[in-house]
């Protein structure tokens, strides 16, 4: 069963690839924010992450709290290998589809602020 | 530092269970590295727009829906979803409905509650207050007395109407513990049943048994107040079994009671003992007998209503039980044919402040709905004007298949999810104004704690806004089937409501008449306090102390309690500092008064004087500056007479001088009583006046000499160039001198006691003014919305008009105009309200007039202005109106 991946969702799934054992609340959001400037809420990653959770492209663990939390606990992602078959599918779609065409693109966006 | 405190609750208030922990902790570590990073401003509003954000993130991504069934609640959950776009897509109306909302329903919870706790404050420590009822003697004209025992075994006898009737005698005396200083306290000789029927419970220890407290047999044994074991006993768990010295009485303490004061309002009881003691704890050596009708020493008789019965057949009851008693013995109970009883439910208010209190909660309650009111004005005015721009939208949907009740549900439901974060605010605003509101000057003194918000005040005021917004939701909701989808696509402006405009028109007038009556309302009555403030006192309470003492407790006969009092004011006098020292019975604004009727033999029953008594030695007048007129002083022989021997000189104010005889000579003439046994008094002296009981009236005084009272106990006036605090520590020992057990109670300054005389009116002016305020801001928002939404929808014939030669300065001109004739007209219709309102609050005013003209006329320049200033903000609109862009819209 292909289960499709929104956007936000990619960016999510190689954000957690890439920090491994640290990726938590905390790190996913300032990894995309950094990579892609996007300012984005924690609750927005947590909730998306949730849904990934609940899809069953990653799994979960909470940590034991820390004083810099109030004492509240950190959830830890990790990605599942359903998840990277997932991940990487839509991915190679989005390749495919755009095989070629990236040039094409560049110039079509630059017509496009010349009008 | 800490997240900011109001997103960081509303996020563990408002988050998903399941998400909050991880996403608060989120934002929490977050927030820490921010501050380091970027410093802590800039973190602030990095939480509070992520705490938004976040809201709506684990609210709007993915509610849980697919589990539920196919029908009607995930529609409403897509509802919802559409309710939250379209509040983030004008997040300027959501702020105004948000802040209107939150403003409102805060001031009027908070003000409620206030009011609610002043007024009829649940009796602590009792059980269910409701069914509880006062029961007083009084004749017609509001007189009360007391009942005797005997008469009051007759009336419970026969009572049932009650689940329990019981009574109580009090008085202030001086206590004596084991170890530590005496102090002063009130202490209450109370019947078997007096702690079953308030539902009383003990802290630890016991309460007295009805055994114990049976007046046939009773023990030695007493319970105190909880308060009275913190300040006498230091909360020493091992008090219980000590003894307890009252007056000259010792007693076993069996237990600390729970919470419980007393009944009346700032319940002040702290030590409960037998009725059986209570003559030889007050009398001592008098010979008078509990058993005896004509001894009428119960003036406190509560009663516990039985299940269904009502107040006032309860006390037809008792009366027809009271006249068979008088029937039976006429020469003692008779006194009962005129003193009836009178059952009064209401019981945390104090005697006499029933019916004043009534008014005053009334007046609060027209208040509250005005403000209430202009809230739901504003927030249908906003809602239509928003159903008005959708216009186009609601034509899409229609055109593209959406049915009507789709759209009706559409509107309803953002109607209400926009109201979430109003209330949510609401209660905010509402705890956070009612701690302010309590720690207010004059707030204090009424109570002894902040209340809690009130919930179903809170409740009701949410209730309330949220009817007026869904009916202004559904306004333009029926507009959608009627509405043209061909001209609201093409955007034409010609075809704008009439009525809803006229509608919104209409509401702005209200709102500007309402708020503006509540401004005139709220100046009367500061102005009020202003006249109160620089109220003629006829005396000085600059640097004047007031002191309690009561040697009669201690046992002293009168010739003691005589020598006590002259050595205490000669030592007083002799202190370095000392200006004045007096004594008198009763306390200058201490609430006690006692009245007399007077009247001329060649004056009619409509002519009767009354005055008010009061029992002085010469330094009296000196400490509060009143200066004699005519005629002289007491004399030290009229000054010395023993109690009951002399009293025929008496020395009266200016105001009875007047109400007497006239403009003719006072001094000399004899002061005619109605009591037939008085004796001959004769005017030796003539006073000032100085205010007693009130800051608003001057009334009639009767001085007798010091001696002549009927009670052991003085309040000593002294006037002293030292400060209040060692003036106090001076008179202590110099009261301990002479006898170590006597303490010296309630040390006031004068000045505290006459501004504590204005407390409840300065409360009310506050809270009025508050409310004034408030509404005056909403009706502003209201006035701005209209303006701003006029100035929106007449874009192109601006541009129209620019094109064809008007000036901006013209446009404004026009647009302020619009927005005057609104205010204009708002002003005059709330000239008539205020008139009304003005009715209503006239007992309170003094010194000015209800329908004073600068008021009203200031009332109505404030208002104006503001309608400028509300017109100039969206006016300026106009400056960016582009001609060219007008005419093209008009074209397509």
């Amino acid at each position: 069963m292909a289960k499709s991946l929104g956007d936000f969702e990619q960016l999510l799934l190689f954000a957690v690839l890439d920090l491994g054992a640290d990726a938590y609340g905390v790190a996913v959001r300032r990894r995309i924010e950094d990579r892609t400037g996007r300012e984005i809420s924690p609750g927005a990653v947590y909730t998306a992450m949730d849904r990934l959770e609940k899809k069953g492209f990653v799994e979960s663990q909470l940590d034991d709290g820390v004083p810099t939390r109030g004492g509240r606990r950190k959830k830890f992602y990790t990605l599942v290998p359903e998840g990277a078959r997932a991940l990487a599918e839509s991915y190679e779609t989005l390749a495919r589809i755009s095989e070629g065409l990236l040039e094409r693109l560049a110039k079509a966006g630059q017509e496009g602020v010349a009008s | 530092m800490r997240p900011p405190l109001v997103p960081r609750t509303l996020l563990r208030w408002l988050l998903p269970r399941h998400a909050r922990e991880i996403v608060v902790g989120d934002m929490a570590e977050e927030f820490a590295a921010m501050e380091r990073a970027v410093g802590s401003r800039r973190a602030r509003a990095w939480y509070h727009r992520m705490a938004l954000r976040s809201l709506i993130a684990c609210w709007t991504v993915r509610l849980p829906a697919p589990r539920l069934p196919r029908f009607g609640l995930d529609r409403s959950l897509s509802d919802v979803r559409y309710a939250l776009r379209s509040m983030q897509r004008s997040p300027g109306l959501t702020a105004l409905v948000t802040l209107t909302l939150a403003l409102s329903i805060g001031a009027n919870s908070a003000v409620f509650s206030l009011a609610n706790s002043v007024m009829f404050r649940a009796v602590p420590g009792v059980e269910s207050p409701d069914e509880l009822v006062v029961v007083q003697f009084e004749n017609p004209n509001g007189y009360g007395t007391g009942a005797s025992w005997p008469t009051f075994l007759d009336l419970q006898r026969k009572a049932s109407e009650f689940s329990g009737l019981t009574t109580a005698a009090r008085g202030s005396v001086d206590l004596r513990p084991e170890h530590g200083a005496p102090a002063r306290a009130r202490a209450l000789g109370v019947a078997p049943s007096y702690f079953s029927v308030f539902g009383v419970k003990p802290l630890f220890g016991r309460l007295p048994t009805p055994s114990e407290l049976d007046p046939a047999n009773p023990q030695r044994v007493v319970a105190i107040s909880e308060r009275l074991w913190g300040t006498l006993f230091g909360n020493d768990p091992g008090v219980i079994g000590q003894s307890l010295w009252v007056n000259r009485e010792t007693f076993s303490i069996v237990g600390v009671v729970d919470d419980f004061r007393g009944a009346l309002r700032r319940g002040d009881e702290d030590v409960w003992y037998p009725l059986g003691f209570y003559l030889d704890v007050r009398y001592p050596g008098e010979g008078l007998s509990l058993n005896d009708r004509s001894q009428r020493m119960l003036f406190e008789v509560y009663g516990r209503l039985a299940e269904g019965a009502e107040v006032r057949t309860a006390e037809a009851q008792l009366r027809a039980t009271m006249a068979a008693v008088v029937e039976a013995f006429p020469e003692q109970a008779g006194i009962h044919e005129e003193y009836r009883p009178t059952a009064y439910s209401g019981i945390g208010l104090p005697t006499g402040a029933r019916d004043s209190t009534a008014r005053t909660m009334g007046l609060l309650a027209v208040v509250v709905g005005i403000v209430l009111l202009i809230a739901c004005a504003n927030i249908a005015s906003l809602l239509i004007a928003r159903g008005l721009s959708l216009r186009g939208d609601t034509a899409v949907r229609r055109a593209s298949g959406a049915s009507v009740a789709r759209i009706v549900r559409e509107h309803l439901m953002y109607t209400v999810v926009l109201a979430v974060p109003g209330a949510t605010l609401g209660l905010f605003v509402g705890s956070g104004l009612l701690s302010l509101l309590a720690r207010l000057p004059g707030g204090p003194s009424m109570l002894q704690e902040v209340p809690p918000l009130d919930g179903t005040v809170l409740a009701f005021t949410f209730g309330a806004t949220m009817l007026a917004a869904l009916a202004a939701g559904l306004l333009p909701a029926a507009l959608a089937p009627r509405i043209d989808v061909r001209s609201a696509l093409s955007g034409a402006s010609g075809q704008r409501s009439p009525l809803a405009r006229k509608l919104r028109s209409g509401l702005t007038v209200v709102q500007v008449a309402l708020s503006l009556s509540l401004l005139i309302g709220a100046t009367l009555l500061l102005r009020t306090l202003r006249t109160l403030s620089h109220a003629e006192l006829g005396f000085d309470p600059t640097a004047v102390s007031v002191f309690s003492i009561d040697p009669g407790h201690q046992g002293y006969d009168e010739e003691e309690v005589d020598a006590f009092f002259d050595q205490l004011l000669a030592d007083l006098e002799d202190q370095p500092g000392t200006i004045a020292a007096g004594l008198s019975l009763l306390r200058p604004f201490g609430g006690g008064s006692f009245r007399l009727l007077l009247q001329r033999e060649d004056q009619d029953d409509s002519e009767r004087v009354t005055s008010y008594a009061q029992w002085v030695t010469p330094g009296y007048f000196d400490a509060l500056g009143q200066r004699l007129t005519a005629g002289r002083m007491f004399t030290r022989e009229e000054l010395d007479l023993p109690a009951g021997k002399g009293g025929s000189a008496v020395i009266i104010n200016l105001t009875l001088a007047r109400r007497l005889f006239g403009d003719g000579r006072a001094v000399g003439e004899v002061v005619p009583q109605l009591q037939r046994d008085a004796r001959v008094q004769e005017v030796v002296g003539v006073v000032t006046d100085a205010r007693h009981r009130s800051l608003k009236v001057s009334e009639a005084m009767l001085y007798l000499p010091f001696k002549e009272r009927w009670r052991e106990s003085a309040v000593v006036v002294v006037k002293s160039s030292k400060p209040h605090r060692i003036l106090v520590e001076d008179t202590r020992s110099a009261v301990a001198r002479l006898n170590g057990g006597i303490p010296v109670a309630s040390a006031e300054r004068l000045q505290s006691l006459v501004e504590r005389a204005t407390g409840d009116e300065r409360l009310f002016a506050t809270l009025l003014t508050l409310m004034a305020v408030l509404a005056a801001s909403l009706a502003a928002i209201g006035l701005y919305g209209v303006v701003a939404n006029e100035v929106a929808g007449r874009t192109q014939e601006f541009g129209i008009r620019i094109a064809l030669g008007a000036r901006h300065g013209q446009l404004v001109h026009t647009v302020l105009l619009d927005g005057l004739r609104l205010g204009g007209v708002g002003v005059l219709l709330g000239w008539m309200a205020a008139g009304a309102l003005g009715t209503l609050l006239e007992s309170r005013l003094f010194g000015v007039a209800p329908l004073d003209a600068p008021t009203f006329l200031g009332a109505a320049v404030v208002f104006l202005v503001l309608t400028v200033l509300a017109t100039m903000g969206p006016a300026r609109a106009i400056d960016a109106v582009d001609p060219v862009d007008a005419l093209r819209r008009e074209g397509t």
